[in-house]
């Protein structure tokens, strides 16, 4: 058995967190989820397949589920629950509003793969948007209305930006 | 009382570390690591992370007009930086995973598990060269050579002690182009063929039903005899035989059928060359 890390700090959706008597090998998705409860970091696959762990590190796209917990201390955790500070983002009312929102499994990881995708790509071919949520398994199979959500989206934003 | 995990600035510490303390497993981005943890195939204690060493994060010219790559560059790094130096490279860098695991997933990584021929593909057929350091110094090996160890051992030749800085690539290709193909569920076949900038040659890499690419060398013995003889206007019985030889490189091991892999390898080869001696 190995010896705990001593204490570290992780700082995730703006608040610091102290993690106690975690292994070195823990992932961050399960130190999120089993250690900080913050349980809209899913446990899908746990071997980096399914998506729904994805997070941002220091704004950059992230499986939790294939990086270690220690790693991202000193760095900034931002998980879907946290894009938007405490409110609902124009991705996730885009999302609801399109009904892609089904049993919700893929959604934080969707929320954040959209988040990453237009940060990059503000206007979006459908091509682009599937290339960018290829990292998404929804075990409801609604693909199609991810993808017109993600459309919707960026129609919404680009419109706040234009206007 | 030694740290769980130690990151270190530089390779020379990196390198003390893993001779001091053998036990300490290698971590870059985590992608190899993690699911291996999971699954129960890899325990660790001590960790030795590669994120912060200096040295094997950039990509380079080196000063004779080759290209060096660090090992903890990134699938996205890759992508972003080597569409004009290399966009071979950068195109199977795009599609070795979806946006999160490129961001994650690093040339030294790659090579090491020997895992997914994409990027392999591309390096065994620009000739790269793996960069390994140790306590004991820097060893150089053909990232063909350092792979074919698979073949006999189930591993790559890495040493006891050595870490991969990063790979090189002395002489750039005048042209390289990569091709995969995927069915889901299946990878079915990754190519990459490069035409030597002073030579007339084309070395063909094939990783189909294998797990680490290989040479094609019958099949760059037909296209080097017609380039010799004819330069840019292959003869079509020759792409013919050239794309049987690439096939015939295919192996077994994959969970498509040999004859569906050296088909997708024939066709896929022939197409891939005629598009290299087309486009010029």
């Amino acid at each position: 058995m190995s010896e705990p890390l001593p204490s570290y700090q992780l700082d995730v959706d703006d608040r610091a967190h102290l993690v106690v008597g975690a292994a070195v090998t823990e992932s961050l998705q399960y130190v999120l989820r089993e250690r900080l409860a913050l349980t809209n970091v899913k446990d899908g696959c746990a071997v980096g397949e399914c998506g729904a762990c994805a997070v941002l590190l220091d704004g950059q796209q992230r499986l939790a589920c294939l990086t270690l917990a220690i790693s991202a201390s000193g760095r900034a955790v931002t998980t879907a629950a946290g894009l938007g500070h405490g409110r609902p983002t124009e991705i996730a009312e885009a999302l609801a509003r399109v009904g892609a929102v089904q049993c919700g499994a893929c959604i934080p990881g969707a929320l954040i793969a959209t988040h990453a995708l237009l940060a990059a790509d503000p206007d979006p071919s459908d091509g682009a948007i599937r290339a960018g949520l290829s990292g998404v398994v929804c075990r409801c199979g609604g693909y199609g209305r991810l993808v017109a959500g993600v459309r919707a989206a960026a129609r919404a934003r680009n419109g706040v930006l234009g206007g | 009382m030694p740290l769980a995990i130690e990151a270190p600035l530089g390779v020379a510490e990196a390198v003390g570390l893993l001779a001091a303390e053998p036990d300490r497993v290698i971590v870059a981005g985590g992608t190899d690591l993690l699911p291996a943890l999971h699954d129960g195939r890899v325990r660790a204690e001590r960790l030795l992370s590669l994120e912060r060493l200096r040295e094997i994060h950039a990509v380079g010219r080196t000063g004779e007009g080759g290209l060096f790559i660090g090992a903890g560059v990134s699938a996205t790094v890759l992508v972003e930086v080597l569409e004009p130096l290399l966009p071979a490279l950068a195109a199977a860098a795009a599609v070795i995973g979806p946006p999160g695991v490129r961001n994650a997933a690093t040339v030294g990584g790659n090579l090491v598990s020997a895992a997914g021929g994409d990027l392999l593909v591309v390096l065994v057929a620009v000739g790269a060269v793996a960069v390994l350091e140790s306590a004991a110094g820097r060893r150089e090996t053909t990232v063909e050579q350092f792979l074919s160890a698979v073949d006999d051992t189930g591993r790559p030749d890495l040493r006891p002690g050595e870490l991969v800085a990063g790979v090189r690539i002395d002489r750039m290709p005048a042209d390289a182009r990569f091709a995969r193909l995927a069915v889901p569920g299946h990878r079915v076949l990754s190519l990459a063929m490069a035409r030597d900038a002073h030579h007339p040659e084309i070395r063909v890499a094939v990783c189909a039903g294998r797990r680490v690419p290989v040479r094609a060398a019958a099949a760059e013995a037909v296209i080097g005899a017609e380039l010799r003889r004819v330069g840019r206007n292959i003869e079509p019985e020759v792409l013919i035989a050239f794309g049987r030889a690439v096939g015939e490189a295919a192996g077994t091991a994959d969970s498509v059928p040999v004859q569906y892999a050296r088909h997708a390898a024939d066709v896929c080869a022939q197409r891939l060359l005629a598009r290299m001696v087309g486009d010029e």
